[in-house]
């Protein structure tokens, strides 16, 4: 299960003197993929392992430089195909066993979903399971266009989909006696979430959305909100629930109801499409609910043009992995 | 919450449909795609929406005995459906099985799956009737399905006594047994997937259609329930889902030529993997198969479609708003818009008329009123009007053949006329909200999948992704048809291009990502030496609005090689410069035989 | 050295098998098992006269031997080890062989390949998993039947990234079984003392009168000897037929239907295999004396058996080649009966 520790400003991050044998981050077109790396102090970490997605190597050489430069001597980089989760599964496993941690932190901020839910899976194995496991995560705080502009209403993070898949190791159980449930926890990507429910044809849909107060902020609460209502009238007969971007718990105790209420007659399929954090109650409910699947929409393009600005502040998770 | 809907053009998977409710609302299109009701082997490709379920679920026995007024033993066929949802057979674990047994293994999935859907849907059809053929049930059980089941390896215990189990719990029992030899083999793959040995031994049972499916489904046919000497239709919806192991099996399946006892229809969203088999040969149309592709059949020039369209929207408009009025009043079209077009016509005709040549002046009006109409709109855009593509017609040429392209936007219109009239009966849909909701629509169809990144492409000096490429391709052939459309050619509604050579394989891999969006469909045509035939590319017309092309007649094409277009994947601009000289000086669009406004292509 | 020999040799070399598990000794263990239980049982089933009139030929470990023997003689060649399979291949053709008429013991002659799943379970499943046992069925099930059993099945498997290649096992098992038909398969003593029932004489003259059935890889050819004494060349002998009647048989006549299917099966067994494999050729030779003197009473008979000049077909033309596909209503899809049916409206046509 993943727990909540606790959440620092960057500053105090760096002033935190508690050692990591292994520390793993991806590099990024956003340059809230620095936020951690630069805040670490090298002193905690024994050896640094930076992660690159092959297909947008180009659009991520500059931060990627900046981490190897930052990370220095303790750096090692790897890189993998997003659209390829074995791939992206095997080369972990190959670098995480090379450097036999026995603690391990990870920057989760600029990973994809998919990524973080089969890091998670990954140390759940029996090669790694006694390995500490922690998570931080640093939100962002705004989102601007290419023009620099603040123009929130053409703020697009994500387009279309090109694949949706399960995401390894979470297949879950299907069986031909039930019908099926999808949960999605919308977030900016409105069409993403759409391609996703009409490909699925579930016999029942539930939609998540973020109260204001579950927000990080009122601006990407308000772009949510409006997201969430315009797919809402696409998408016909629905049940909404709400969840949280801000606490694990409250997520997975939302989840958790509905799931209850549904297992019995119905193969459930989550798919996480909100921040990082609300992925993490996924995965903790995926733990508690093997026979849950987990998908996710692989997408076609990033507005690799549109910038996050980092929150100044890092979230801490410990994953008990065992 | 629970949000519940009562707008009539709201898209229902047709399973969640009553048999009662199918029956109304279904057009009856087998005219058009006789084959699929037909013994033998069928594959039905088209676009999601294009009708595929509803056929399936149309020929399902409920329907089928509640349209003859007959008993299931009676019917010509048993139709069992078996649905392929996007991860419910194939998902990411499998992947670990390219160098392990892979075929193996995806034909036991694919072979309890499909059995566990037959006996799931058998019952779900029947359900406590099938207690009336218990014995018949109990000595199938029996003889055949414990057999094959022990035959397969499988150790997780089945009880062989079944006299105290009625049929239908027998079916369930079977269903169970079934579905715990395909989770036995999930669970192994999922460890494979994750532990990445190998050689962990899988000891569970195996399947395949010789041992398992066949038996079964002929052992099955026995009982008295279901027609005798017919065969079984099974359904198999969206096998586009499968992986390539699970598509080369399946095509295997249809290599047996089992069509006496089972017959396979096959639907796949154009997105089907392969059609070889496990054995490396090839499965080939007509001898193995049927095959239907809805698209090509709804675009061509005698098309049903339009008809079609106006039959479903009327028994609609009739269940659910109790509404007796044809398509067109509920969709009203512009009318101001229509009478400045009918205006510049009677000009057109006028200025055109040439007493030996008779038809002359009449294609003038076709070819160039709604043209000349939007041109000039466009010369006086600051007045801020639009072309409008409100109307029933252009709202079924937009959604080209595809009978969800129609209704998805419907029904959104519908919810706004809701929401901006609460409280009030919806008896049309002004074309106001037609427009808006169309238009959006159109935008949405390109941009919700795409979007231009980089605003100018040519300052930074890097790769463009292949979605970017993507994007620009359909870009640049959208704005080059505006452009024609607004210009002085004599041939100003080209909505295709057509290449004098092969693509190569980059131009080649993104048009096919184009078809499998729908943003283009893919034709042939003979070419202009007559020496052979030609690769064409038909934009979708569903982009009209997002373009500002006249949705309604069509019939030009553009000639070009494949080294211009391929310019288009990286810039709109140069691509535009390179087309512009055909265009001014009027020559490269070519005219039709047939100018017939319906009609769309060469073929 | 045999192939058995041969798959022995990796006992200690366990990198060349999945998970590096002790294949050779998980197929020792399952020979002792086949020798001791099945095979012996086999033999004794064949005798017990419950299949009508038939008796058939011995099927037992004798037989099994003679299959890996011309097997191993097929891939052999000099001076090189075992042509192209690997170890895991060995295995699972080796399996295949001990296995292929073991199902006479459940099932009898009819669908005798189909019962000889249950054998398979004796493998441990840690080591032999089912997919493996999958493999060996179904490689052991194309040995006979006359539907393209071996086309049937896919080029190859992976196990554990290990190739199998299962046509190509298929096709060997398939035509050393054919050649494992000597005279040591019959049963001269019962044929001589007129115990062998009258429906079963004929195939144990046969075997008998085999004295050689064997794969030349130099020349491509495999070559059959026969020797007939006056006894068995006068006989006439009552062959059974598929409606259940007899036919008055001689046995040169039926050496030469039974040569011309060796013959057939060779060309079958061509198309699995690579070229360096192939038979292009069956050489027959019969001789005609008696084992007492040795002195010929007749001829020697020799031909060869191998396609000549321009490829000829049984059917005549392509409507007997494809039945039904070129059929519609009863009625051949030629010029005339398209022409006649075409329909009215086009857009129907695919």
């Amino acid at each position: 299960m993943i727990k909540h520790r606790e959440t620092k400003t960057l500053n105090e991050f760096r002033s935190c003197d508690r050692h990591y044998d292994l520390f793993i981050c991806s590099a990024s077109f956003e340059d809230r993929c620095l936020a951690v790396a630069s805040s670490i102090d090298l002193r905690m970490i024994e050896t640094a392992v930076v992660c690159r997605y092959s297909g947008y190597a180009e659009l991520s050489e500059d931060n990627n430089t900046k981490l190897l430069e930052t990370l220095a001597e303790k750096a090692k980089g790897i890189s993998f195909d997003k659209d390829a989760p074995l791939s992206i599964y095997d080369t972990l496993y190959d670098a995480i066993s090379e450097c036999q941690p026995k603690s391990v932190i990870i920057d989760i901020s600029t990973f994809t979903r998919e990524t973080i839910l089969i890091i998670l899976m990954l140390f759940k194995q029996e090669a790694f399971k006694d390995i500490e496991v922690t998570l931080c995560y640093v939100p962002a705080d705004r989102y601007s266009d290419c023009n620099g502009e603040n123009n929130t209403n053409d703020i697009w993070l994500s387009k279309g989909v090109n694949a949706i898949r399960t995401i390894l190791g979470y297949a879950g159980s299907y069986t031909s006696l039930k019908k099926t449930l999808l949960i999605v926890l919308v977030g900016f990507e409105k069409e993403r979430a759409e391609f996703l429910i009409n490909s699925f044809e579930a016999d029942k849909l539930y939609l998540g959305c973020v109260p204001p107060k579950e927000s990080h902020n009122e601006e990407l609460s308000r772009i949510n909100k409006a997201n969430f209502d315009r797919l809402v009238s696409l998408v016909g007969e629905c049940n909404v629930f709400e969840f949280s971007c801000r606490y694990l718990q409250q997520t997975h105790d939302s989840l958790r109801e509905i799931i209850e209420a549904n297992k019995e007659d119905y193969n459930i399929i989550i798919s996480p499409m909100n921040n990082k954090l609300s992925t993490l109650a996924v995965a903790n409910v995926a733990f508690e609910y093997p026979d849950v699947q987990v998908c996710y929409a692989s997408t076609n393009q990033y507005n690799t043009e549109a910038y996050s600005s980092p929150a100044d502040k890092v979230i801490l998770f410990d994953f008990n992995n065992r | 919450m629970e949000i519940k809907s009562n707008n009539p053009f709201e898209i229902k998977t047709p399973e969640t449909n009553s048999a009662e409710d199918i029956l109304e609302l279904f057009v009856d299109v087998f005219p058009d795609f006789w084959q699929v009701k037909e013994t033998g082997h069928t594959f039905l490709n088209g676009p999601r929406g294009s009708g595929k379920s509803m056929m399936f679920r149309y020929m399902m026995p409920d329907c089928q005995m509640l349209k003859t007024g007959s008993k299931a033993c009676d019917l010509d066929y048993f139709a069992v459906y078996v649905g392929i949802k996007q991860t419910n057979i194939n998902n990411t674990d499998l992947e670990r099985l390219s160098n392990h047994a892979t075929l193996i293994i995806n034909e036991h999935l694919l072979s309890t799956f499909v059995i566990a859907n037959v006996l799931g849907s058998i019952r779900q059809t029947f359900n406590d009737d099938l207690n009336d053929y218990t014995e018949e049930i109990r000595r199938f059980y029996r003889d055949t399905f414990v057999e094959v089941v022990v035959q397969s390896g499988y150790e997780g215990g089945i009880e062989k006594d079944c006299d105290g189990c009625e049929g239908n719990n027998l079916f369930l029992r079977m269903i169970n047994v079934v579905e715990s030899m395909e989770k036995e083999c999930k669970k192994y793959c999922n460890r494979l997937a994750l532990n990445r040995d190998l050689a962990t031994p899988y000891t569970g049972a195996l399947t395949d259609f010789v041992d398992f499916v066949s038996p079964i489904i002929t052992g099955l046919k026995q009982i008295s329930l279901f027609p005798q000497g017919k065969p079984f239709y099974i359904l198999i919806d969206d096998a586009g889902y499968l992986n390539l192991a699970q598509t080369k099996v399946l095509n295997t399946w249809v290599s047996y030529r089992s069509t006496k006892d089972i017959c396979l229809k096959i639907s796949a969203q154009l997105d089907y993997k392969t059609h070889l088999t496990a054995n490396d040969k090839r499965i080939e149309a007509p001898h193995d198969y049927s095959e239907i592709n809805i698209s090509t059949v709804y675009s061509s020039k005698t098309s049903d479609y339009n008809d079609r369209i106006k039959e479903i929207v009327r028994k609609r408009l009739e269940k659910y708003l109790n509404l007796k009025i044809e398509p067109e009043m509920f969709f009203p079209q512009d009318e101001e818009q229509e009478a400045a077009i009918n205006a510049i016509a009677k000009k057109l005709a006028e200025d055109n008329y040439d007493p030996e040549r008779p038809y002359a002046s009449g294609d003038a009006a076709r070819r160039y009123a709604r043209p000349d109409f939007i041109k000039d709109l466009q010369k006086n855009h600051k007045s801020g009007a639009t072309y409008s593509y409100a109307g029933f017609d252009q709202l079924v040429a937009i959604s080209s053949g595809i009978i969800r392209y129609f209704l998805a936007p419907a029904q959104e219109m519908f919810s706004v006329m809701v929401a901006k009239n609460p409280n009030t009966e919806i008896r049309e849909i002004t074309p106001g909200v037609q427009d808006e909701v169309i238009k959006r629509y159109s935008d949405n169809f390109l941009q919700g999948q795409f979007d231009v990144i980089r605003k100018d492409q040519g300052v930074k000096n890097f790769t463009l992704e292949k979605a970017d490429k993507l994007y620009n391709l359909v870009d640049s052939l959208g704005e080059l048809f505006h452009v024609i459309l607004v210009s002085n050619a004599s041939e100003r509604r080209v909505f295709s291009v057509a290449l004098t050579d092969s693509p190569d394989e980059e131009l080649y891999e993104i048009l096919d990502k184009c078809e499998h969006y729908g943003y283009i469909h893919k034709r042939t045509i003979g070419n202009k030496e007559g020496t052979g035939r030609n690769r064409m590319y038909v934009l979708s017309r569903v982009l009209s609005p997002h373009f500002k092309l006249d949705p309604m007649s069509f019939a030009g094409y553009k000639f070009m090689d494949s080294a211009t277009l391929k310019i288009a994947l990286t810039s709109k601009k140069k691509f535009l410069q390179a087309m512009s000289k055909g265009i001014a000086q009027d020559t490269p669009a070519q005219p039709t035989l047939f100018d017939n406004p319906d009609f769309e292509s060469n073929d | 050295m045999t192939l058995e020999d041969y798959f022995y040799s990796f006992e200690d070399k366990l990198d060349y098998f999945p998970g590096r598990h002790n294949y050779v000794s998980a197929y020792k263990t399952f020979k002792d098992f086949m020798d001791r239980e099945v095979h012996k049982e086999t033999k004794a089933m064949t005798l017990v006269i419950d299949e009508g009139d038939i008796y058939l030929n011995d099927h037992s470990a004798d037989h099994i031997r003679m299959v890996i023997e011309k097997v191993s003689r097929i891939l052999w060649h000099e001076d090189e080890q075992i042509l192209d399979l690997n170890p895991l291949e060995c295995f699972i053709l080796l399996s295949a062989i001990q296995i292929h008429d073991a199902g006479h013991v459940i099932g009898g002659r009819e669908h005798h390949e189909y019962n000889a799943k249950e054998f398979l379970k004796r493998y441990d499943s840690y080591v032999v998993g089912s997919p493996e046992k999958k493999i060996i069925y179904e490689v052991a099930r194309a040995h006979s039947g006359k539907d393209d059993p071996i086309g049937k099945l896919p080029q190859s498997e992976d196990i554990s990234n290990f190739r199998v290649r299962m046509r190509l096992l298929a096709a060997l098992l398939r035509l050393g079984d054919e050649m494992a038909d000597e005279a040591s398969r019959a049963s001269a003593f019962l044929f001589e003392q007129n115990k062998i029932v009258k429906g079963s004489r004929l195939f144990h003259a046969f075997s008998m009168s085999l004295n050689s059935f064997l794969p030349h890889v130099d020349t491509q050819e495999i070559g059959m000897r026969f020797n007939l004494n006056k006894s068995r060349c006068s006989e006439v002998f009552k062959k059974p037929t598929k409606d259940g009647g007899e036919v008055d048989t001689y046995l040169l006549d039926e050496i030469y239907e039974r040569t011309f299917k060796t013959f057939r099966e060779c060309l079958y067994y061509n198309r699995f295999v690579s070229d360096k494999l192939r038979f292009n050729s069956v050489s027959v030779t019969i001789e005609f004396y008696d084992d007492d003197n040795f002195i010929p009473f007749f001829d020697t008979i020799g031909y060869r058996l191998q396609e000549k000049g321009y490829p000829r077909l049984k059917e005549e033309n392509v409507y007997a080649l494809c039945g039904k596909d070129l059929e519609k209503d009863g009625a051949k899809l030629d010029g005339e009966f398209v022409k006649n049916n075409m329909r009215a409206d086009g857009n129907q046509e695919q």
